[in-house]
């Protein structure tokens, strides 16, 4: 019924030539799955204009879509002239249409569904008019504008497609691996950041901070992560070809997957001080650092302090990061959250006693250190709880939401910006240590 | 650091690309070194250097 009120509103005179009207009739294109389309968008672009952290208008998720929809092919691209929108294959327009209005009233549900039903209509005459765009398939056309959208708002909001979602899902319940977590890298290289100990791909020798070049003869993106990691992974026991780089070697080596979940602490005793690794932030690491800690400091003889190694973690729960911090803090703020969104400001705050009840603590962090581990390290040191050594962490300071969508897929929206006890925010800048190793000084 | 880390906690967002690539360039993201752990070490065990290496 929306749509249909909508839609005198949509259909305005284009003023340009344009290249087949069939494209705009929903009927003669049976292979197009208008309808799943179109539930999807209007899902997501609900998302988008309730909850990112960034004010945008429903005109924009159009042109920022359609901007996104146009590279999928280089003889495209997309323009706007006032109110409208065009879609246009050298001087021609496939598609022109004016733009439904910018207010979000009654509400913003209406203002998403009409904003992706004109989107749509531009998938559907792209569908129809370039067989590039139809060979690439639906999946890619959702990616292809979501992506042209999140370009203009924020580098870590995405489309998950349902393919990854259910990935992800599995994960969950334990699908087989080889032990190691990807992440992005300065570069732009996919690269280990994190690794099972005693994994198959410790055991092969692979680092965190290896580049991994290939998977079973396929490369791998960094703007494709989530494909990355889903290569990575299948039944236990099937095997996997890696390439990876270290320096300048390249070598590949054959691994066994296996049902396991990463470890995410480690630690050591060294000289009368407990030194603690944590490679990430699973549903377990907070549950996996409390009983370390509670196993070293409750002893009759307890260490003297504890150094806290956050070198290239990359991040991970954030409450996972929250609640660590509140093991070693009394009382008093640990993080807050802030956002357009009411449910994206929050504050993090320490209800449990100190467990190892004011001694030093040395967190480690570097250029790798990223999003939760940031904030746990800055946190601490906010606090005045922890002294930080080594260099500038990556400056990832926004939380992420994931949002369901109506084909199974997800979409990761950038809904809050973190702000430490002081004030001041990590997106950008990052945690500087007071100690700078940098240079190896 | 001090002073460094006195305009870092000044910061209030949003942050200007500008201001960011200024703090960050004080000190590098570069990857750990293998001797931070022995840094670390010795600052847990040096109340005086730990104290003066505090954010406060």
């Amino acid at each position: 019924m929306l749509i249909l009120l909508l839609l005198p509103l949509l259909g305005a005179a284009s003023s340009v030539a344009q290249e087949a009207p069939r494209a705009a009739n929903a009927e003669a294109l049976p292979n197009f799955p208008r309808e799943e389309m179109r539930e999807v968008l209007s899902a997501g672009f609900a998302a988008i204009l309730d909850r990112h952290l960034e004010r945008a208008l429903p005109s924009d998720l159009i042109i920022w879509g359609l901007a996104g929809l146009a590279g999928m092919d280089p003889g495209l691209r997309a323009e706007r002239l006032g109110r409208e929108a065009r879609l246009m294959r050298g001087r021609r327009a496939i598609l022109a249409r004016s733009m439904p209005g910018d207010s979000l009233r009654p509400n913003i549900e209406a203002a998403a569904a009409a904003a992706a039903e004109l989107l749509v209509q531009f998938q559907e005459a792209s569908w129809t008019a370039v067989p590039a765009i139809r060979e690439a398939g639906r999946e890619a056309m959702l990616r292809a504008s979501f992506n042209g959208i999140f370009t203009h708002l924020d580098p870590f909001s995405r489309y998950v497609t349902p393919e990854e979602a259910q990935i992800a899902r599995d994960r969950r319940l334990g699908q087989g691996g080889v032990g190691v977590r990807l992440a992005v890298a300065r570069g732009q290289q996919v690269v280990v950041a994190a690794i099972s100990p005693d994994g198959p791909a410790a055991q092969a020798g692979i680092r965190v901070g290896d580049r991994l070049i290939s998977v079973d003869d396929e490369l791998v993106f960094a703007n494709d992560l989530p494909g990355a990691g889903l290569l990575l992974e299948g039944a236990a026991q099937t095997e996997v070809t890696l390439v990876v780089q270290r320096g300048g070697r390249r070598r590949s080596v054959v691994l066994r997957r296996i049902a396991t979940q990463v470890e995410t602490v480690r630690s050591e005793l060294r000289d009368g001080v407990l030194h603690m690794k944590i490679s990430g932030f699973t549903a377990l690491t907070s549950a996996q650092v409390t009983a370390a800690v509670e196993a070293a400091f409750g002893q009759a003889n307890p260490p003297r302090g504890l150094v806290l190694d956050l070198r290239g973690n990359r991040g991970g729960i954030l409450t996972q990061a929250t609640a660590i911090a509140d093991i070693f803090l009394n009382d008093g703020e640990i993080v807050s959250s802030s956002g357009r969104h009411a449910d994206a400001n929050r504050r993090y705050a320490a209800s449990e006693a100190d467990l190892i009840e004011g001694r030093p603590i040395v967190v480690m962090v570097d250029g790798r250190t990223a999003s939760a581990a940031e904030i746990l390290a800055a946190s601490l040191a906010d606090r005045g709880r922890a002294a930080v050594l080594g260099t500038g962490t990556l400056g990832k300071g926004l939380v992420q939401i994931l949002m369901p969508l109506p084909n199974g897929g997800e979409i990761q929206i950038s809904w809050a910006r973190i702000i430490l006890p002081g004030g001041w925010p990590l997106q950008g800048a990052g945690l500087l240590p007071a100690l700078c190793t940098a240079g190896g000084a | 650091m001090g002073p460094v880390l006195a305009r870092l906690r000044a910061l209030r967002p949003p942050v200007t690309a500008l201001d960011a690539a200024a703090l960050r360039e004080t000190c590098p993201g570069l990857e750990g070194i293998d001797r931070d752990s022995d840094f670390a070490q010795a600052l847990v065990l040096d109340p005086k250097a730990y104290d003066a290496a505090l954010m406060r």
